[in-house]
């Protein structure tokens, strides 16, 4: 029933009323986190406290997510980025690991958002103007491991919390997810599981505020296609994190 | 396997009772091989399933709780006398073979993996390894062969697994078998 004429704050607020406005819910399910190994964890003896209530159980010594909790968890987080990059946010991708950095890299580069797999300085973004950085910090982000290579917790973990970044981060069973503001239990040594999320990352950040008569549309219809693509495709690459 | 919440043991019998090899190993590689579409997940078109019951279903909790567990894998890469194995857990394994066996491995062959340890927990490594014995597999195979109840089962399995140009010497008579 509207008309053509929306207000800005209204094409801003009118997203947020709905639960799920950009159907993140649909992009993903249990039964694909399991076929991609997002249950398994680390062993117990590794286990941190905090990662407790996230876990099954334990099996032949390794702990087993609870994946009906993991994809509450994995959809809110999804509708926090998709909300982020609609309104036009920085999104920070961050993982230190030799294994999986070029992959989180070219996912960050075909979103057109950014990402940090290298070797952190701490004060990278407390300091930001005395390295030579950018004005503008990151509005989130997103963890796909909150370890680094020495298996301690990420720098950037502390510096989002006192820059009040809010953090999206996939929590394995060894690390304390206690700081971050949208936490995704579930696995991130497996390949296949770092596929999938970098797959679901790059989704909702198409969804950005473009034209008014796009807003238009996404008001009226509450089902918005993806407004901007960037990138050549987003069917998910086979074997994107092996041997490359 | 224990529960949190509940807090009471889940019983032996989800272990398997056929020894050595169970059905579910041969599916623990290819659940690997599964590419998830985006947007083909959809919880209204398909029934949804809980996690328990894709677990209880899972090849992985058909393991038993044995020293070394039995797996069928699927060799990722072939790298100086090493090879990485997919077996559809957290990590791949790594297995050194010698020189003269190399020539029976090649990339995406199916290969019968004794698992020593399915995380390697010393905490200096960058990359988590599982290390394992193939050679142990002549060795074990002898001993799946003397129950007679099972031995045709395993013999089909055997040849399917082996089917990658693996050389071997198989009679299910035989107490021995040559790798």
């Amino acid at each position: 029933p509207a008309s053509g004429d929306i207000s800005g704050k209204q094409a801003i607020t009118e997203p947020l009323k709905h639960p799920d406005f950009f159907k993140v819910r649909q992009l993903v399910s249990v039964k694909d986190l399991y076929n991609n190994r997002v249950h398994f964890g680390h062993k117990d003896g590794s286990r941190n406290e905090h990662m407790q209530p996230y876990l099954f159980g334990n099996r032949l010594g390794t702990d087993i997510f609870d994946l009906d909790i993991t994809i509450d968890h994995l959809h809110r987080a999804l509708n926090f980025v998709a909300h982020i990059a609609y309104l036009k946010g920085i999104i920070l991708f961050i993982m230190k690991s030799q294994q999986f950095g070029h992959a989180v890299e070219t996912t960050a580069m075909t979103c057109g958002e950014y990402a940090h797999t290298r070797d952190w300085h701490p004060g990278l973004l407390l300091n930001m103007s005395e390295q030579g950085g950018q004005i503008r910090l990151p509005d989130i982000c997103i963890f796909l491991s909150l370890q680094d290579a020495v298996n301690q917790q990420h720098l950037a973990v502390a510096e989002c919390g006192k820059l009040k970044i809010a953090t999206v981060g996939i929590c394995d069973s060894n690390v304390n997810p206690t700081m971050i503001t949208y936490p995704v239990p579930g696995n991130d040594d497996t390949s296949e599981s770092i596929d999938l999320y970098l797959r679901l990352s790059r989704r909702p950040t198409d969804y950005t505020l473009e034209e008014p008569q796009q807003l238009v549309l996404l008001h009226k219809v509450y089902t918005p296609s993806p407004v901007k693509v960037i990138g050549p495709n987003l069917s998910p690459t086979p074997g994107l994190t092996q041997s490359n | 396997m224990y529960r949190f919440t509940r807090g009471i043991p889940l019983s032996a019998t989800l272990a398997s009772k056929h020894g050595h090899v169970c059905t579910g190993m041969r599916k623990m590689s290819e659940t690997t091989k599964v590419q998830t579409e985006l947007g083909t997940s959809n919880n209204e078109s398909s029934k949804v399933v809980s996690f328990a019951t894709l677990l209880r279903n899972s090849p992985f909790v058909h393991l038993s709780a044995q020293k070394l567990p039995k797996v069928v894998g699927r060799i990722m890469k072939i790298h100086d006398n090493n090879l990485y194995i997919d077996i559809g857990t957290k990590f791949y394994c790594v297995c050194p073979v010698s020189s003269e066996d190399l020539k029976k491995y090649h990339e995406d062959g199916k290969v019968m993996v004794a698992v020593k340890d399915f995380e390697l927990s010393a905490s200096f490594l960058a990359q988590q390894q599982i290390p394992l014995y193939l050679k142990q597999m002549p060795h074990c195979w002898a001993h799946s062969l003397n129950n007679h109840k099972h031995h045709i089962f395993l013999y089909v399995v055997f040849m399917d697994v082996l089917s990658h140009g693996a050389s071997v010497v198989f009679s299910p008579n035989s107490t021995r078998s040559t790798l």
